[in-house]
């Protein structure tokens, strides 16, 4: 069709299946790995049981291995594939370098080897998403930048003038990852597996939201969005909808999404007027996400009749549906008022796994059918087991996401609810809204079975596939004309789809204006949050208590961060502000509060209840789901590498002093001793010498301590 | 794919020559309701930023303390009202049943800290003759259960329970002293007689 520009001799080549046939592999494999770690840690927070008292097994520790798996291993892998296996035909030339593409494949697989093995060990940033320690950190730049060079070379080697939407939104993908992984992870180690972060407090909230936020929109929603712009044309067997609305939304997408990171802190600390940006930008952010949806839905009009009968288009059209579905939701999710109820609760959570199980799963489990039944040269297995697991997957995700609607909803109505009569909380008790929702932990937990025993008979009918293949899968030898340079005289975005180069440039551009507006002011003015004299650093052994914190991932299920919102102020005391954070590396505002809110229970409980709350909750918390720690009163805290702790964390601008440097494990010992006796003097075993349950209690115990003297004192 | 029968007259105007590996487009022009999405939203979006940015709009913060002010007024007229011991209200609890409903509310609230049997454990023992705060009254016990002692660990339990649970915990807690359960803590405080 389009061969004006095509007027070379014929060139001679082969699509580089092998390597689309690795990933695939990786892609099913890894796909049952992060379902079935969902359904484990589903099943934990329905009954605490399910923690085990392991330590590698808590919920804290393997709930960022879930997310780790389903987002970089199984998204991840099924985007390369689905890349590398459309890239090649749209530009009619093989992957740029053989050798490249294998590195790729490798070197990302190692880097999930090492997340499996770190994540559970307690090796974590503590940053959603972003837990993977700086030498993992450093792999997966470099193995982005191996995809990056395979991808861009394979443009350059195309042998198609123009580069189609498909295209656009993996440029998009490439480009924006690496900007995201990079800024939010620059960190200095403090050894092998352990760093802490150039950002602090309220600015490390906002680069991190800015990230997260992001790594939802560029690594699962616009490479995606191209895969479908690929395979559901060619599934369907019809043209794509609108090629006009391919560009608007593409542009308006990618610079709108940028800027949607802080509705994930609304009523937070974070600056108010960067609140207000997130918030708008989220809402206009609806039409461009929408845009997508109709070009995948429109495009299978005419057909709906093959829709009915054929799996593999029933998951398509799903898949599309749900983005629909929570690319709506989300929006509405990001205004103030309606953030003020769902923020913390699990419609939060219910919300991600419309957008992941409904969208990711769903698409990518029709690519799957799609691609592997044609690349391996054989039919598929069964269509019957597949549309079980088409129904599986869809009756899994519902109860999933009306139990989580129910859960964070009742959650967050019990948690406002004032008497008007009296002025105070009706549920004063935090472990009362957790008790009434376990029901709906259940259901939940169910849900992600089906989705997870569905996941299984596609592993089963896929490599049923597989096997009944014929042995001999030798590459096709293609033929196409070769590209001319400078042949093109279309202008506008047609002559713009003519020049990747261009392209790619201005696609940076559309992110960078929202990140720079929103990032720069936390950098470049110290006026950005208003400091406070009162708040000071930490001392070294509440330092060695809050990386044990970290370590455990305390974070997943309690946040540290009062709204500004008068229940919360009532409950958990005044609301949080910037200035009580800047000593904070990592910030821990944390995004979920399956556990009540910490940020001020510095004093709220003496030094036994801790110990006796670390142990067992229950002991102090009836009815609390909160898995015990028994690990923590028999190991060491490592209090010989504070020295280098506080020496990394002054050289960002912590004002410790040099003698505080020298002497950092002295004073922690000494600081550890007083706690000791205290326990002592309520019967606790005298033992505890060094130990990590002493080092987290004084770093609990100090938990939104520095302002709240001086409020009483006010008072 | 490039079979052209299969389009309508309508779908053959719009069919562009684009063709990447048999993928063709139309190019439908946008719908309406799609572009009105768009414009509308903007046009909340846009208008709200200007509004909160530039023009003076209340912070969050402000709107809290706001909201904030009025449940305190209420707060304080309920705390006036909570303050004193009622006499009167401690006997109507105790005429209809405080024994029971005083348990339970120690085992839900306080035997976390005190045991079930007020045998003490983060918090001191409850059935020995010794007080740290209170001295053995229902007067007494009463305003360290109303204000907590939260440098020791007590809650201020007058922000969770209603009046009449604080006077069954109270009756509850008078049938304890001087019971002298087994493993109770070590007392704490001075001794009341």
């Amino acid at each position: 069709m389009s061969t004006d520009q095509n007027t070379g001799a014929l060139e001679e080549f082969s699509y580089d299946d092998s390597s689309v046939k690795l990933f695939l592999h990786a892609t099913i494999i890894w796909g049952a790995v992060a379902l079935l770690l969902g359904v484990v840690i589903a099943l934990q927070l329905a009954s605490w049981q399910f923690n085990f008292n392991l330590e590698w097994f808590t919920f804290g520790r393997l709930r960022p291995l879930h997310t780790n798996a389903a987002v970089f291993a199984f998204c991840g892998n099924a985007m390369f594939a689905g890349i590398y296996y459309s890239t090649q035909r749209l530009c009619k030339a093989r992957l740029y370098n053989d050798f490249l593409s294998r590195l790729h494949f490798w070197g990302w697989q190692l880097i999930i080897v090492a997340a499996a093995i770190s994540l559970p060990l307690g090796y974590s940033h503590g940053k959603e998403y972003a837990e993977l320690e700086w030498p993992i950190d450093i792999g997966i730049t470099i193995i982005w930048v191996v995809f990056a060079v395979n991808f861009f070379g394979t443009l350059y080697k195309r042998r198609e003038k123009h580069i189609y939407v498909a295209l656009w939104f993996y440029i998009a993908t490439i480009v924006t990852v690496a900007v995201l992984h990079i800024v939010n992870s620059i960190e200095i180690p403090i050894s092998l597996m352990k760093s802490y972060p150039v950002w602090a407090g309220a600015q490390d909230a906002l680069i991190q939201w800015w990230y997260g936020h992001n790594a939802v929109a560029f690594f699962l929603t616009t490479p995606f969005l191209g895969l479908m712009y690929y395979f559901v044309p060619k599934a369907i067997n019809r043209p794509v909808y609108s090629y006009r609305l391919s560009i608007i939304h593409f542009w308006s997408l990618v610079f709108i999404y940028i800027w949607a990171g802080p509705h994930h802190l609304l009523y937070t600390a974070l600056p108010d007027w960067a609140q207000t940006l997130g918030m708008c930008f989220s809402v206009i952010l609806w039409a461009p996400s929408w845009g997508g949806m109709i070009n995948g839905l429109l495009t299978m009009r005419g057909a709906w009749d093959r829709v009915r009968s054929e799996p593999l288009l029933k998951f398509l059209a799903t898949s599309i549906t749900f983005y629909g579905m929570s690319t709506f939701e989300g929006p509405l999710m990001a205004i103030k008022s309606v953030n003020a109820l769902a923020h913390y609760t699990d419609w939060v959570v219910g919300h991600v796994h419309s957008g992941t199980i409904g969208w990711n799963v769903m698409l990518v489990s029709g690519i799957l059918y799609y691609i592997v039944p044609k690349i391996w040269k054989t039919e598929l297995f069964s269509q019957k087991l597949a549309n079980i697991h088409f129904w599986s997957t869809t009756i899994g995700l519902v109860l999933y996401i009306l139990s989580m609607w129910t859960a964070g909803i009742t959650q967050g109505l019990m948690w406002r609810e004032i008497n008007p009569s009296t002025g105070m909380l009706t549920y004063p008790n935090f472990v009362e809204t957790v008790t009434k929702i376990i029901p709906m932990y259940w259901v939940r937990a169910f849900g992600g079975v089906l989705v997870l025993g569905g996941f299984i008979l596609l592993l089963i009918n896929l490599y049923k596939t597989i096997a009944r293949a014929p042995k001999e899968q030798k590459e096709e030898i293609l033929r196409a004309p070769a590209l001319e340079k400078n042949s093109s005289k279309a202008k506008g975005h047609r002559g713009l789809e003519g020049l990747p180069a261009v392209f790619t440039v201005l696609t940076v551009l559309a992110v960078l204006v929202g990140s720079a507006i929103e990032i720069l002011p936390s950098i470049l003015s110290n006026k950005w949050i208003e400091k406070d004299a009162r708040v000071t650093p930490y001392t070294p052994l509440e330092l060695a208590g809050r990386d044990i914190y970290i370590r455990e991932g305390c974070y997943v299920c309690h946040s540290q961060m009062i709204r500004t919102l008068p229940h919360e102020v009532l409950r958990y005391g005044p609301s949080s502000t910037a200035a009580e954070f800047v000593y904070d590396r990592p910030f821990q505002w944390g995004s979920k509060r399956t556990g009540p809110d910490i940020a001020r229970v510095g004093g709220k409980y003496n030094h036994l209840w801790h110990y006796r709350h670390m142990m067992d909750p229950r002991v102090v918390t009836q009815g609390s789901i909160m898995p015990n720690y028994p690990w923590l009163f028999k190991k060491k805290a490592d209090l010989g590498i504070l020295s280098k702790k506080l020496a990394v964390l002054k050289s960002m601008g912590v004002p410790y002093s040099d003698e505080e440097i020298e002497k950092a494990t002295e004073l922690a010992k000494t600081q550890a001793d007083v706690i000791i006796k205290e326990l002592a003097s309520d019967g606790v075993p005298t033992n505890m010498k060094n130990k990590q349950i002493i080092a987290l209690i004084a770093y609990l115990q100090r938990l939104g301590t520095d302002i709240q003297q001086e409020i009483e004192e006010e008072e | 794919m490039n079979d052209s029968n299969k389009f309508s007259e309508e779908e053959k105007k719009i069919l562009l020559d684009h063709d990447y590996d048999g993928i063709q487009e139309f190019d439908y022009p946008l719908p309406n309701w799609w572009t009105m999405t768009f414009v509308l939203t903007s046009l909340f979006g846009i208008p709200y930023m200007i509004y909160y940015l530039f023009l003076g709009g209340p912070t969050l913060r402000q709107e809290s303390e706001l909201e904030l002010a009025k449940i305190k007024t209420v707060r304080t007229a309920y705390a006036v009202k909570m303050a004193k011991f009622d006499h009167q209200a401690y006997d109507k609890v105790i005429a209809e049943g405080a024994a029971s409903k005083g348990k339970e509310v120690f085992i839900e609230n306080c035997a976390s800290c005190h045991k079930d049997g007020g045998e003490g454990d983060v918090g001191p023992n409850l059935t020995d003759a010794y007080w740290m705060h209170a001295k053995a009254t229902p007067e007494t016990i009463y305003e360290v259960v109303l204000n907590g002692r939260e440098d020791k660990g007590m809650p201020v339990w007058g922000e969770d329970l209603t009046k009449d649970e604080i006077l069954a915990v109270v009756f509850h807690v008078m049938s304890l002293t001087n019971t002298n359960v087994a493993n109770g803590k070590e007392p704490q405080g001075k001794k009341v007689d």
